[in-house]
């Protein structure tokens, strides 16, 4: 890399790493371990930067990569627990009327904590990012009808945890 | 029960926190060092490129000097801040060192406009901002009076000139080649060379490897190389995995090569024919860290020859070679979230130590927003507080930047600058 390329670098850090370490967040919900995500996306970027110096496609590789380091490192270093988690109860919320409920952002993060990686990235992917199936997908290089199947059980995961634990307090 | 919407809400809500542009700090570098293989150690990158009898001055080449944030330093609005008087600092400071070059960062709409690199200037008795958003590093001459400066992370070029000269940014720039090291002043000042630090590297198994064979020695002046070999004695060595090779010493023509062994308890210094022509022995040397199968150790002996230090990447050790090598004391592990400087004084060390809380930013935190509060601590090679300062940027009394430093001298060769 050269002193421009660097200082092109530098810029596409500056202007972007903002929206990728607040994505990163999301998926780990730590920022230590969001920024280390970002880092680690970013360095493998810089290696590649030759090749993809256009901001867009820098972009996308640099989101691609957060996203696949999520998933591997979640699976490589706590499988135990995501073991644990990932067997939702199936069994309907308790609350009746959705509309009478809002859930408390807090109680949402934690039951997104708590999906496996690879649902958390498509909660991530189609609510903060609002990609198409076909786009997340493809950022994490699966195909729709996976998508679509982890879509369906993470929504259903986060709506019994958090249905869950309002009927607990409520209790 | 969660409807989409919430969802939306929710996330949108909970990606909104100022901690992210706290954690944008160093991005830049920090990707661009590992992009490098740097990032591999992982505290390794507070530890400045300080080598075994090195003179006193000392650069922090590279590290979490950080500076991302698109133009130059970052900031908001206003007119950029072109120069920054010295902190208030005590009337007569035991520490022996003066910072010479820093880096700043700055996050928020509501911070200065300033440069990234922040050099000293004799004559303005001000600090100058350098202009151009790449990193760049003034390290003095062991005299004072030369700059080397070197630009890009990793670097790619580098100028010698009059410190003047340099701080007024008349240059002349040579490239460096792939996997340099970066360069350093060698210790009489008459060359520069390149780093140890990309001499080792690892093969897929994790067995230390050679990267590179040979190292350079350039003319201050001309910009010409010249290669001299690694000893065949210091690449088995390496290879051996058993010792670690320190930044070697002296000119082209008189080059030794220092090795420490993985356990800590010997330093050699081998001459171009592999002969050992001096040798160390410390009680209870500090072991080598040895992330993916590089094994780190840094030693570094102190300005007047007795004492020695050892940095694993995770805590500093010291060695009072007048006493038989014995071990004086070990820092605790805090040293992690510190830069360590080694020597800056004849019988001192300086760590600048991150005092990031989570309280930053808050209202009567006193903690800048950038969560980045540096404390410069002097310790004897007891590493016992002789002094603390903080550095504090006059132009930013709210605390929207973040600074870094990168290169001490002499506070005698540079009156007027920051010393802590």
């Amino acid at each position: 890399m050269d002193i421009e390329e660097e200082r092109r670098f530098r810029e596409f850090v500056g202007a972007r790493s903002k929206a990728l370490l607040q994505t990163a967040y999301l998926l780990t919900g730590d920022w230590e371990h969001s920024r280390d995500l970002v880092q680690g996306a970013l360095a493998s970027l810089a290696r590649r930067w030759g090749q993809l110096s256009d901001p867009a496609r820098a972009e996308a590789y640099a989101r691609k990569a957060v996203y696949h380091a999520h998933v591997d490192k979640t699976r490589r270093l706590s499988w135990r627990r995501e073991r644990s988690t990932a067997a939702v109860p199936d069994r309907p919320a308790r609350d009746a009327d959705p509309a009478d409920t809002v859930a408390d952002r807090d109680e949402v993060m934690e039951a997104l904590r708590q999906l496996p990686p690879g649902q958390r990235a498509v909660v991530v992917l189609r609510y903060f990012e609002d990609r198409s199936d076909a786009e997340i997908a493809d950022v994490l290089g699966v195909s729709t009808g996976t998508v679509r199947s982890q879509h369906h059980k993470a929504l259903k995961a986060l709506r019994v945890t958090v249905s869950t634990r309002e009927a607990e307090a409520a209790w | 029960m969660v409807t989409e919407q919430e969802l939306r809400e929710v996330l949108t809500g909970a990606a909104d926190d100022a901690a992210a542009e706290t954690y944008m700090l160093g991005l830049s570098d920090r990707a661009l060092a590992m992009a490098e293989g740097r990032g591999t150690r992982r505290w390794a990158r507070y530890a400045p490129g300080v080598a075994v009898g090195t003179a006193f001055a000392v650069a922090g080449t590279f590290g979490v000097l950080a500076l991302d944030g698109g133009s130059g330093g970052g900031g908001g609005g206003g007119e950029r801040v072109a120069s920054l008087n010295a902190p208030t600092m005590a009337t007569n400071p035991a520490a022996q060192s003066a910072l010479v070059d820093f880096e700043v960062e700055c996050l928020d709409k509501g911070a200065p406009k300033m440069a990234m690199d922040w050099v000293w200037d004799p004559e303005t008795q001000q600090y100058h901002g350098v202009d151009g958003d790449v990193y760049t590093a003034f390290t003095p001459s062991p005299d004072g009076k030369r700059a080397l400066v070197v630009q890009g992370m990793p670097a790619v070029r580098w100028a010698v000139a009059g410190w003047s000269d340099a701080v007024a940014g008349r240059l002349t720039f040579h490239d460096l080649g792939a996997l340099s090291g970066g360069v350093r002043w060698t210790t009489d000042g008459a060359e520069v060379t390149n780093g140890a630090d990309w001499i080792t590297g690892a093969d897929a198994t994790g067995k230390p490897v050679v990267m590179d064979d040979s190292v350079e020695f350039y003319d201050p002046s001309t910009g010409a190389a010249r290669s001299v070999h690694l000893p065949a004695a210091v690449i088995d060595r390496i290879t051996s995995g058993q010792w670690v090779l320190q930044q070697w010493q002296g000119d082209h023509d008189s080059v030794v090569f220092p090795m420490a062994s993985v356990s800590g308890d010997r330093v050699e210094w081998l001459d171009t024919g592999g002969k050992v022509v001096r040798t160390v022995t410390v009680q209870n040397g500090l072991a080598a860290t040895a992330p993916k199968g590089i094994p780190f150790l840094q030693t570094a002996t102190s300005p007047d020859g007795r004492f020695l230090t050892e940095f694993n990447a995770t805590v500093v050790a010291t060695f009072d070679l007048r006493a038989g090598g014995r071990r004086i004391a070990q820092s605790s592990p805090d040293v992690q979230r510190s830069y360590y400087l080694g020597w800056t004084g004849d019988h001192e060390i300086t760590l600048a130590i991150d005092e990031t809380g989570q309280d930053a930013g808050k209202p009567g935190s006193g903690v800048p927003k950038t969560r980045h509060d540096l404390v410069y601590r002097v310790l004897g090679p007891d590493l016992k507080v002789i002094e603390e300062t903080k550095f504090p940027l006059p132009e930013d009394p709210q605390g929207h930047c973040a600074s870094w430093p990168v290169t001490w001298a002499p506070k005698t060769q540079f009156p007027g600058a920051f010393v802590p």
